[in-house]
This record gives C-alpha cells, structure tokens and sequence, in this order.
C-alpha cells in the first residue's frame, strides 16, 4: 500500500461513479472458519455520498484506458483525462483491507476495454480468482461482463463472482450504433442469454446436489442510461418489463444521463442530469416488480413519457376513475396496492388488521398509509372525505399538486375539498 | 391514580405485570427507584423484582405469542431510557393475557410495540452500517460507537460471523462498555476488565503502520464516488444522520 495506489484509487474511482448500481443485496453466504466475510441477503450501505447514493462495495474500473468511443462514456478513447490501472494485486488487497474495516461489503469490478475483450475480461476475473483464492474472501463481488467475451471467461466470473452484469447502456440498437459505433445489442444480449441458462442450469444442479457450485447467486443485473438518446419512457419501460418477464435479470438500473462530452452534438442538449426523470423511472420500476403493474399501464396516457409532476402510480389512478373507490375493509391485496399513498407494507398491514374489525381513516395513517394521497381512491368506516368520482381527475390532480401549502390568501378558501 | 415503582430492569418489569395482575391494580405510570414522585401520587406500588414472578410472567408470554412478537416486545424493551416503553409493555402484556391479539394493528399499543421494535431494529442496522475499525500496530481492529439503544450485544454474531478470523474490539462510548473478540468468542469488557489494557493502549493511538494510508484510501474514495452534479445533501443525511459523523472515518 503506498500512494500511488490511492492515486489510481481516485483516478479509477471517479471514472466508476457514472454506473449507479451498488447494491450487495441477493445473496447470502454463511461464513466460514478460515475465511474473511459473509454477505447477507438484504445488502448493506454502508456510507452514503453527498448525492445520497449508498456506497456498499468498493466500486471502481481495473483500468480507465479504453479502446472505444462511445458518445456517452467520459471514458472514450478521445477525452484527454487522466488514465491509470491497477494491478490484479494492487486491487485485491486494497478490496480486503477495506472490507476488515467494515468499509464495504465488497468489490463491483468494472474496466474500460483493453487490447480486446477477452484479454480485458481475463483480468477482471483474474482479480476475483485473487481474492477468492488467495485471501479466502467470502464477501460480495460483482463482476461486469465485457461485451465480446469467451464464454468461457464468464463461466468462470459466475464461479467467483455473487452478480454479473452486462450493461445495455442506450435502449434501443439504432440509437445505440449512432453514439458507440463500436458496439451493437447482440454482444449484450449474447453474454445475458449465457449468464441466465448457466443461473439456471447451476439452480438445477443444487436442487439435486446441495454441493454443486453456484453460478452468480445474486442474480444479473444491467443499466439504461436514461436522456443521452431520444427514447420515450413508454419504449424505455417496455424494455425494462421484456427483461424482468423472462425472468432473466434481477435488476434494471437506470442512470440519467450526466452531460459529459458536451463537444459531441450527437447528444441532446442537456443542462445537468434528468435526475427527475430518473427517480419516476426507478417509480416505475418498483410498481412492475412489487406492486403487480404491467408497463404498458404505467404508460397508457396522452404522452408516452412519465408525468415529472406527479408519481407513477398517482398518474395512473387519475387516469382510471373506474378502478377507484376502493374499499380497504373488503378488497384484496392487490386492489388495496393500486390505492395512491398505500405501499406493500401497509396493504400487509391493513389484510392482517381487518381480520379482527373493522378499519377507519385513523387506524389506516398509524399503519402509514399517506393520507393525503389515498383519502381520495378509499372508503372505510367513518368519516370520509369526497372521492376522485366526486371531485374529477382533473380537479383532483390540481389539489394535489397544490398540496395545500400554496395557496392566495386573498382568494376564498373552501375547507370541504 | 396508580403509580408503580420498579428497579428498571426486564425481570423488574415482569414482576410489575405479575403484581399487577395479583393486586388486580393497573399501573397508570411507573418509575425508577430514583425518580421523584409526582406529589398526587394517588396510590403507590413498590414492586420487589423476583425471579419466580418474573419466570412466571415470562413463560406466560411465550406461550401466547409468536418468536417474532416476543422478539419485537424484547427490542422495545431497549428503548426505555428514552420512551416510556415500559408502561406501553404492562399496557400490551395486559391485552395479550387477556386474549389480545399480537397481530391487531387497529390497537394503539400493538402498533406502537411495532414501531419501538423498528426503531430498535433499525439503529442496530446502523452499527452493521456505520461501524470503523481501525487496525492497531499490535493487529487488533478496534471501532467506537454509540448507538441511541443499547444494541451492541445485537449486532455480535454479525460480527463474529462475518470478521471471524481478526481480533476486534467495539466500544459502546456512550455506555462506557464494549466487547473484545478473541478468535474464539466476543466477550463483554468493561473499563476495569481485563481487555483494557489492550482498549487503553488503544486510546493512547498506535496504529498500524499502514492504517493511516488505508483511511486515507477510503477518503479520497468517498470523494471520488459522489457526483457533484447531483449533490443532494438532504437526502444523504437522511440515509446517513449526523449524529454517526462523529465516528466516520470518511467524513473526518
């Protein structure tokens, strides 16, 4: 350890922070005598940046020297930026010392394309086979998949490695042959497709032999960057939902665009990050993967992008009176869940209390349900306030977004609303 | 009005419940030996902690609730000295003897035994988060906290488990104890115990020779990580409070 390594800490660092995932979580590994580490199912932050993001693994590039030009990437082949690479030793032992200070739950290993795929691939592998074999490390490791890879390269990163992941990065293939000229779908789709067989295959082998090795238990993952090409939300969500229906990955992240080869006009004009849109995204993303949405009802508006305004679910319900009111003393789970303001916890909540009587809008904000939101979409015993079918989508979606708090105070106020 | 007063401990709250249920007499509050008693106390209840009564009581509750409400009764439990969490136990333990159900949520006190677990379940979710060792010259890694509860004797098997191959020592700086493991097992010190002397040592600051470097390592990490474009710092202190700044190596 010297300060050249935390030189090329920081250099290799920073040119990592663009790939927003970092979660530990989905695995679980007992620990073992003689090795350092476990990892637990549901994931550990354990510091958060000043942009709120968790930081659970040492998140870095082997190397930031690359052979490509992709449009989007700060580190494209022509940006004159610093460059460094750590040695296969160099990380591994900075990984573990890290991790016995409890610093991190482990390592997501990620590089810039060297000589060639196979060759950079065999390096980030090598830095795996390190720390699982040399210091007996049984933490988290994600290992990215270099697009192009020998597939038997990334049979041996799923041996090592909890998750693997192979980003899409631009959601449709045309848009993303203008900005990478150098890469194309299929070498993505070909890696996922292996990854998910050889998950399969590896689920298979252990339900039959407790002992068969396991091949990526947390699962894959990918990223779209979201406003560096012109998709909508609706083709950006269709796209998500065909990669969760397979079910071939656990995760999409997706990582709003931060503006940083402005030179190149094959980019849109942007300010700063569509961080707004981002966060309706990841909304969005939820109400598919735990609240029973298909995309194509979280896009069926005017528009086929998310409303900013308002968040996804609350847009649907103005859009679909019909379904609403829901009576949360006799509808099931998956209607209470459609209600704006109720989560999955506190639908659980609510199934599990009107077992033994009968629910009122006060029982309903102790278990926290947010009121203000739902009060329109339900009925239950007691006072109640007017519905969406009384007071209209439109006028409901004006009251909620005034929230109360703006309001003239010159104008007449009326309090039943 | 019915004030009963116990040594504050767990067994000491379970003998409350059993008298209480003896005298017939629910207490309206409860205090410590040492507290001062409201001049209108009404009527007063000095309750002696007793093992048998306790036992009693104990067994009571395990018969009539499941492992994961016994366990959110016991974390509530960890928020005494901030809540009055002991007179919200006498109020649950009183409905679930009398036939109360532990999964009635409509019920204030049901709730609440909830929501003290949470709070509990989730500051001992900030040791394993938020936790620093520091590795000393002689290889021990030695971390300070402290957490609003008292739940470092939680997170032990976390530990164990997961740095089972190095010596550690946490210390709780706001209860003034901590636990030492030894390879073997995590054993409770305090400051006139044995592993002080290591602890001592400790305070007077002899790192290993290339912690400082790794610290440093992990600053300039946490800076390289954040986006200055999308700097939120609201949202990283909601995540992060500022009471753990204090012990963060990375926010020295």
């Amino acid at each position: 350890m010297n300060h050249d390594v935390i030189k090329k800490l920081e250099i290799l660092a920073d040119a990592a922070k663009y790939d927003v995932s970092c979660s530990s979580s989905g695995a679980s590994r007992a620990a073992k005598r003689g090795a350092v580490g476990n990892a637990v199912s549901w994931g550990v932050c354990h510091s958060y940046t000043a942009d709120g993001r968790c930081i659970s693994l040492l998140k870095t590039l082997l190397s930031n020297h690359c052979r490509y030009d992709c449009a989007y990437c700060v580190n494209r082949r022509g940006n004159d930026i610093p460059r460094a690479s750590f040695t296969v030793r160099e990380l591994a032992e900075l990984t573990i010392e890290f991790y016995r200070r409890n610093y991190i739950e482990g390592l997501f290993l990620s590089s810039g394309v060297l000589r060639n795929p196979d060759y950079t691939m065999e390096r980030l592998v090598g830095v795996a086979r390190e720390l699982r074999n040399e210091y007996r490390f049984n933490g988290y490791v994600h290992l990215k998949t270099i697009p192009g890879a020998s597939e038997e390269l990334v049979h041996e990163a799923g041996l090592y490695a909890d998750r693997l992941s192979v980003n899409l990065e631009i959601p449709t293939e045309a848009n993303l042959k203008a900005l990478a000229p150098e890469k194309d779908h299929q070498s993505v789709y070909k890696p996922m497709n292996y990854i998910y067989r050889n998950i399969a295959a590896s689920a298979e082998e252990r339900r039959k032999f407790r002992s068969a090795p396991r091949f990526a238990p947390a699962g894959q993952s990918t990223q779209l960057i979201i406003g560096a090409s012109r998709e909508t939300d609706r083709d950006i969500l269709s796209l998500a939902a065909s990669l969760y229906d397979q079910p071939k990955l656990k995760r999409v992240y997706y990582s709003g665009f931060v503006p940083v080869n402005a030179y190149d006009d094959r980019l849109p004009p942007l300010a700063s990050a569509p961080l707004a849109r981002e966060n309706r995204l990841y909304q969005a993303d939820w109400l598919m993967r735990f609240y029973d949405f298909a995309a194509e009802e979280i896009t069926d508006g005017e528009s086929p992008d998310l409303d900013l305004e308002l968040d996804p679910k609350l847009a649907w319900a103005l859009r679909h009176p019909e379904w609403f009111p829901v009576d949360v003393n006799r509808d099931d789970y998956h209607r209470l869940l459609r209600v704006p303001g109720v989560g999955t916890r506190s639908a659980g909540l609510m199934v599990m209390a009107r077992r033994r009587g009968r629910l009122q809008a006060g029982h309903l904000a102790k278990m926290g349900v947010v009121m203000k939101r739902a009060v329109h979409f339900i009925t239950c015993d007691g006072p109640r306030a007017a519905t969406i079918n009384e007071i209209g989508p439109a006028r409901l979606r004006a009251l909620v977004l005034g929230g109360g708090k703006k309001y003239d105070p010159r104008q007449l106020r009326l309090p039943f609303l | 009005m019915n004030l009963f007063v116990y040594d504050k401990t767990f067994d000491g709250l379970l003998s409350v419940i059993f008298e209480a249920f003896r005298l017939k007499l629910f207490p309206d509050a409860l205090r410590g030996p040492a507290d001062d008693l409201p001049l209108l106390a009404g009527r007063v209840v000095r309750v002696e902690t007793e093992a048998e009564k306790a036992g009693r009581v104990w067994r009571g509750l395990q018969n009539r609730l499941s492992r994961p409400a016994l366990r959110s009764l016991m974390n509530a439990w960890l928020t005494v000295a901030d809540e009055a969490a002991d007179e919200l136990i006498v109020r649950y333990a009183r409905r679930i003897f009398a036939g109360g159900d532990e999964a009635d949520f409509s019920d204030p006190d049901v709730l609440a035994i909830r929501e003290q677990s949470q709070k509990v379940a989730r500051e001992k979710m900030h040791l394993i988060q938020f936790v620093r060792f520091q590795k000393t010259a002689e290889g021990i890694f030695f971390a300070s906290v402290a957490p609003r509860y008292d739940v470092l004797p939680l997170v032990l098997r976390h530990f164990t488990g997961r740095f089972g191959d190095q010596q550690w020592i946490i210390r709780d700086l706001a209860r003034g104890y901590g636990f030492y493991y030894d390879l073997t097992r995590a054993r409770e010190v305090r400051p006139d115990g044995q592993a002080d002397l290591a602890a001592g040592r400790l305070e007077a600051g002899l790192p290993a020779e290339d912690e400082i470097l790794f610290q440093e390592a992990w600053k300039k990490y946490f800076q390289a990580v954040s986006i200055e474009s999308r700097a939120n710092p609201k949202l990283q202190r909601q995540y992060m409070p500022r009471r753990f700044w204090p012990l963060l190596i990375e926010k020295q």
